[in-house]
Order: structure tokens, then sequence, then C-alpha cells
């Protein structure tokens, strides 16, 4: 039976897990193991946590920002074992044992001996790396002697750009959380409350889910008309500013499930409570409505074939500028790769071809001198077409219609 | 909280500029031309911007990056104009890098040819995604990737004023929030539902960012009731979940978050639901006031790693009064750990090559552990001064301390 309705929520059911665990992490590595075997990889070493939790399934402790490269997880071809640096069992899947766990060491020369302890390591011919510093291109060169050691983020990329069903089903409830957050976050809404306090009641809401970190601290950002005839700019830096009644407020955040990101965005006018429809200004409608316009240009070519240069194209088509960011990015464990509209061009966008199982957040704004509409969706890539994963409605402007 | 008032006076211009001078008088020093950063903390350091924070993920694929010269002020390359600080010459100032992408990597080596000619040149690196790793030294076969570290870690090593003002106000944030969070803390509470209050609170009271996750790790009273252990010491930090928090349990707290790029560090140990701590509690509390005390007695300028070290131990025959993994003390900065680090296993003779100077910020986290019986865990930050040190956190040791308020 197909339950087209998905079931969300967090708590396991007494006959049934909702998310399989088990065998999301058997399936996610298999397919490592097999991309490592195609592209003649002997090892991968990852210090990326994304692409670690992706290989095992190891739950670790989330900081804010980039890491730099170090060996946080092994994986060997020839027996399909993984390896990680944890000092503990605890937020590490059963099937990986214990002597497969090494510790942490501050001395260089500790790190490559252990290193060095991992079977089918120091023999290797290929190892694949998904990033590097200059002191590990050293160190590892101590480690395997023998070995080149090759760009592997690309392959790993490739891999999780196409989600299994069992990581749809992880993303669906990401974005359902994301949803009750930023919901909680208008709900707090209204003339004279911080930005940062709008912030607040997203991560209030979120931890109430069980969640204890989000994928990104958000956007929640009064947007101050311009000059006639200019355009509004959108800020996406949550600040301290007091929000003016009647103001449009750009409100988008991020959580993880399990790894995986959720991510919703909407534009809401603040109106003052009991105020009603009439706060709502025609100018504002206005903006939401050129955004739906250039929403239902990408999500027309939102489906299996397309390229995200078509997105682009899209976009521009509608007469809209582009955003000063991507309008499409690949999302599952965190963000994995911009696909549309980034700096680095129309020739980059063509690379990416959109294939069923793929997950977007697919964003737009516009602008006027009244203001900007800024709005971001989670769209799942279909067989035929595509499937919007966010449902949140878009508030007053909509309603206003 | 304004950025630019407070208890002292804060001055973020100045803080580049003297931060910016530090690292090109030590690029002169060492010989190298140019340094590429990509690292949040290093970009944070090398131009005072601002970006969303995130998860790595996002960090990465739409970074921040920084190249610096020994001459000027730096480039900043970022897809957020609303954080460039006000002071960076517009000729400074450019659109986003993505080097995650070969073809980003690409548009890295021509801007790094255009910025700096195509001569030989030493280039510090802090990071290089694995695109940069294949295809920079083949699109720039003259230039030398050297380690950024070795430019970075002296400079940032002892701190100037406007540096301690962002970490005091950093730990001032971070604890006036675990005000809020401890009074919550009580039977039937979820991990999860203190770092709601935790994250709700710093960003109201003016973080700019959270830095980690934060920890609230109920801790069997014996290492062998928890988790499986790599080298038999006390697991510690595991990340929270939406795990229930009993009566009577020994709860081991550590967050940190940032203001203005510099991070705080907070660490308590809190029991759920117990107004006062055993006698033998507050023995293993005593026993870390004691490790602390012999400590900072000697905390000033010229006391070497290796006499802090030796301090922290005296008397506590058993084991080192600190993790196996971690060390008695850490450094922090735009980094929530980085130099000076003392009693890790880089051993003796790196200790002793530690010696403390003035503006040096020390993070002292020693632990007591009675196996079978819980332990102690807290951490306190200091700044090295010209004469010995000062206080950077101040939080109540609660319940620990008997009469309500202990005093050094």
């Amino acid at each position: 039976m197909v339950n087209t309705v998905p079931n969300l929520g967090v708590m396991a059911l007494e006959d049934d897990g909702r998310v399989d665990f088990a065998r999301l992490r058997r399936q996610r590595r298999q397919r490592v193991l097999d991309a490592m075997a195609e592209r003649d990889f002997d090892v991968l070493i990852l210090g990326r946590e994304a692409n670690a939790r992706y290989a095992t399934g190891a739950r670790r402790l989330w900081m804010s920002g980039t890491r730099p490269f170090a060996p946080g997880c092994v994986l060997v071809h020839a027996n399909g074992s993984v390896h990680l640096l944890n000092n503990w069992d605890e937020g590490i899947p059963t099937e990986i044992p214990r002597d497969h766990l090494f510790g942490l060491s501050w001395n260089p020369v500790t790190y490559v001996e252990r290193l060095k302890g991992i079977p089918g390591l120091t023999s290797a011919r290929r190892i694949g790396v998904d990033a590097m510093t200059p002191l590990w291109r050293q160190l590892l060169g101590l480690v395997a002697p023998a070995a080149e050691l090759r760009d592997a983020q690309a392959m790993l990329l490739e891999l999780r750009m196409r989600k299994s069903a069992e990581e749809l089903r992880c993303i669906r409830t990401a974005v359902a959380i994301a949803e009750a957050s930023l919901a909680a976050a208008i709900d707090a809404l209204r003339p004279g409350i911080r930005e940062r306090t709008l912030l607040g009641a997203f991560n209030r809401r979120m931890t109430a889910y069980g969640i204890t970190a989000p994928s990104m601290e958000g956007t929640f950002c009064a947007i101050e008309p311009g000059p006639v005839g200019s355009r509004a700019r959108v800020r996406r830096l949550t600040s301290d500013r007091h929000i003016d009644a009647g103001a449009l407020v750009a409100l988008s955040g991020g959580v993880l499930y399990a790894g995986y990101e959720g991510a919703v965005g909407r534009t809401w006018p603040c109106i003052g409570p009991g105020t009603g429809m009439a706060a709502v200004r025609a100018e504002h409608r206005d903006l939401r409505r050129r955004w739906t316009a250039v929403w239902n240009r990408v999500a027309d070519r939102c489906r299996p074939g397309a390229t995200g240069d078509d997105l682009r194209a899209a976009y521009e088509a509608s007469g809209e500028t582009l955003p000063p960011f991507p309008i499409a990015y690949s999302v599952g464990i965190g963000y994995e790769a911009p696909i549309a509209g980034s700096s680095l061009g129309p020739i980059f966008d063509r690379r990416w071809r959109l294939e069923p199982g793929m997950v977007l957040g697919v964003q737009a704004y516009v602008a006027g001198s009244a203001g900007g509409y800024f709005g971001l969706e989670t769209v799942l890539i279909t067989p035929d077409g595509h499937e919007v994963l966010s449902s949140l409605s878009h508030g007053p402007l909509l309603e206003a219609d | 909280m304004s950025s630019e008032s407070g208890n002292s006076p804060l001055d973020l211009g100045r803080m580049r500029r003297e931060r910016q001078q530090k690292l090109a008088s030590e690029m002169q020093r060492q010989g190298i031309d140019a340094l590429v950063l990509a690292g949040t903390g290093n970009v944070h350091y090398a131009t005072g911007a601002t970006w969303l924070t995130s998860d790595a993920g996002r960090a990465i694929c739409e970074p921040a990056i920084a190249i610096v010269t020994p001459h000027g002020q730096p480039h900043l390359f970022t897809p957020y104009p609303e954080g460039i600080p006000a002071d960076l010459e517009p000729g400074r100032r450019h659109g986003p890098l993505a080097p995650e992408f070969p073809e980003g990597v690409a548009e890295l080596a021509a801007v790094l040819t255009d910025l700096l000619g195509n001569t030989s040149l030493r280039v510090g690196f802090d990071e290089l995604s694995a695109a940069a790793h294949e295809h920079l030294p083949r699109l720039l076969p003259k230039m030398t990737i050297v380690n950024a570290g070795e430019v970075l870690a002296p400079a940032k090593l002892c701190k100037t004023a406007d540096e301690l003002e962002c970490i005091r106000r950093a730990q001032r944030i971070n604890e006036l929030a675990m005000y809020d969070v401890h009074s919550a803390l009580r039977p039937g509470v979820r991990q999860c539902d203190l770092t709601g209050i935790f994250l709700d609170r710093i960003f109201e009271l003016g973080a700019t960012g959270n830095g980690i996750d934060p920890i609230w790790q109920a801790t069997p009273l014996a290492i062998a009731d928890g988790p499986f252990s790599v080298n038999g010491d006390l697991p510690f930090p595991i990340p929270s979940t939406d795990r229930i928090l009993r009566q009577g349990e020994l709860v081991i707290v550590d967050s940190g978050i940032k203001y203005e790029g510099y991070c705080s560090d907070f660490g308590r140990t809190w029991l759920v639901g117990e107004d006062v701590a055993s006698a033998r509690q507050r023995d293993h509390f005593k026993r870390w006031c004691d490790v602390m005390s012999r400590v900072l007695e000697i905390v000033r300028p010229g006391t070497t790693g290796l006499e802090l070290n030796r301090a922290a131990c005296k008397g506590e025959n058993d084991r080192r009064p600190w993790l196996d993994h971690f060390y008695l003390i850490h450094g922090l900065g735009t980094e929530s750990a980085e130099p000076p680090f003392i009693g890790t296993d880089l051993g003796e003779d790196y200790d002793e090559s530690v010696v403390l100077s003035p503006g040096m910020v020390l993070v002292l986290e020693p632990v007591i552990w009675d196996d079978g019986h819980g332990g102690y865990r807290s951490e306190e930050l200091v700044a090295v001064t010209d004469t010995g040190y000062r206080w950077l956190s101040q939080f109540p040791y609660a319940p620990f301390d008997t009469d309500g308020r202990w005093r050094w």
C-alpha cells in the first residue's frame, strides 16, 4: 500500500519507527562502497561531517561553521569496514564495532599511528579525500606512502543528491518541523518586536520537537522600503532592530532531523493584533503576486532532465533580477551544492541535471520601492515533475487576493 | 546589548586594524606572500566580516573567503554584503568565491594571479577543498602551498584589549542565559527543552551566533555504567537529544556562543532537582577548587605550561585531574579551542614550551572523577595580565557550594 500522506512525527511508534534507520544506513553505506569500486578508490578519508554521517550514520557533536579537514572517518573498500574518530560508542550505530573507533589526539605522531592501525590503509594505492589541509597533505604521506590522494567530494555529492525513500521521510519530517518553527516566529511577529526575538521563537519551537541544532540561524529581517523607483534590498542577517508596524518581514529558517535539512521561507507583513486584512497594502500584495509569477516559472522547470541553467533562465524570463544568492540548491544532509543562480554562473549551473529523488531548496526574491518578497520552498523532483514538500501558507498577502 | 557600548570601551575598527597588523608582521617575519583563508574563525579574524551562522555544509558552499597580503587591508569575498565592515575599502570588497567546486578553484586561481602576479610565491592556506587540493597546484605551478596556521597561531595567541572585551561579552551573554536554563532544571525536563531556553536567551541578549549544540550530559556515577569509552576515561561531551532528565542526575553542562566572532566557553556541573549536593559531591567540588587555586596561584607571565600541569596534578595522585582526551587548559578566541594547549597528549616537552604572556586567554577545565560516585567539572576563563590574571567568567557553583556562593 502506498500512503500518499506521510505520517510525520518524531516519536518512534510501537508498530512503526516511521523511518527505518537501520535500512537507511545500510543503503547509504552500500552506495558509497559501490561508488568506491566504480571510481577505483581503495580507501576514503572523510573530514566533512555531512559525508561521514552519510557513510556511517554517526551522530557526532554539531558545531557551527567550517571545521578544518582531519581524518574523522575512514572507509576501506576491500573489507567494507568503517573506522571513526570517536572516543565513545554513544551516537555510533551498532553495526560499527567498538574496535573500529579511534580516539581523539592532539599529537600528529599519535594520530598518524592510530590511522596506520586501520587494516588496509597503509597499503592503499588510491585514496579519496573530501577536503584537505597543508598539514594533512604531509601527514597522510606518512600514513599511506604509496597512495595518491584524489578528490572524492564530487562522487560523494553525486551519491548524496539522489535520495532514497527513507531519506525523503527524514526530509519531509524536517520540513514539517521547520514550518512549525517558522509558524512560531510568525505568531510572535508584532509591531515593536526585535528581529532576534523572532529567531528565538523559531528555536524554541524547534527544540519542542526534540531537535537541538538548526541547519542555519535563519533570516528574520524587516525589508525596508527603498526610494521611489528603487528595489528594496533584502538583508539576510538577523539584527537588533525593532520591526515597525506595516513592514514586510523576510522569515526563513532550517532545522535538522536525523541530519537532514528541512527549510522554508516566507514574507509576512507586520500587522498589529486586531488590525485585520484592511492593513495589508496593495503594493505588498503586488510584490507577492510578482513572487508567485517567478516561482511558477521556476517550479515549472523543476522536472527530470532540466538543468540548473534552465531554472536560471526561467527565473530571468520572468523579468525579475536574480537575487544575490542561489535560486536553487541541493538539500539533504544539510546544504549540498548550489544548483542555479550562484556566482559561478550559467556554465556551472548547466552541469547539474535534475533527476527523480533530488531535493532542492528553491528561493526567489522580488523587490520594489514598497519593500520586497522573499520565499523559499523545498521541492522534490519526481519522475514526472515535482512535489512541493513545504506547505506553509503564504499568509495575509496571499489571502488578501 | 549594543556592540559599541558596555562597561569598557570596544572599538571594533581598532580591533580589526590591530589584528591585520599582527598578521602582516607575522607574514613578513616568515616570508609568506599571502594567506587564503576559508575557515570561519580565520576569516572573521582577518576581516571582521559577519555572515549567516550555519552548519558546515552551507558555510562551505556559500563561504566568505579572505585573501590577506602583508600590505593593506585584506580582500574579502563574500555572499553577504551587509556583513562587510564599514571601514573596508571598496577595492577590497568582492563578490563570492566558491573554491568547493573545480570552476570556483579556477576562479580563485585567476584572482590570486590578478592580485599577486604569476610569480613564485609562498601562500598559506588554512584549508583546501578537495577540488583545490586536486587542481590548484596545476593551475598555479609556481605557488608553494604552506600552512596558514603558522601565521595565524602566533598572531592570535595574545589578545588585544578589544578582543578580550569581545570574549568577556560573549561569556557574559552565555552566563546570563544559563541563569534561565539552570532555574528550569528539574526532574522531567528534556535536554532539548534546556537547549530551547538557551538559544532563545542568547539571541535576546545579543549573541551573534551559537557555536556548539549545547551539552547537558546526564552522567552515570561510574564510567562502566555509561557508553563504551575508547581510552577508559569519562566519555564527554555527548550530544544532546530529547533525553528526559531525572531526579538526582549529575548533569555536566558545556556550551559556547559567539559575539563579534569571539567564542565563549561555559562549563558547569549541575544536579537535577537537588538544592544541596551530598558531602561526597561537595568534596569533589572542593578538590576541583583546590586544583583551580593551585593553578591560578602561578598564572602570570613567564609561567610554563608544564608548571601549570604539575600544579594541577599535585596531590591528585590517582589520575590527572582533567579528561585524558582533552586538556587542563586551552586558549579561546575566534576558535572555541585554540593555542595555548596545556596537558594534551603532545606531552611534557610541549607543555614546557608554552610560556604564559599578557593577553593570553586560558580556559581552565579541571575534572575530578571519583569512579562510582561521579565527579565535578567546571570551566573558568581568565586573561593573563602583566602581573597575574583577571577573570572573564563569573557564575555560581550551585548546588555544590554549600553556602550558595563559593568564593576563591
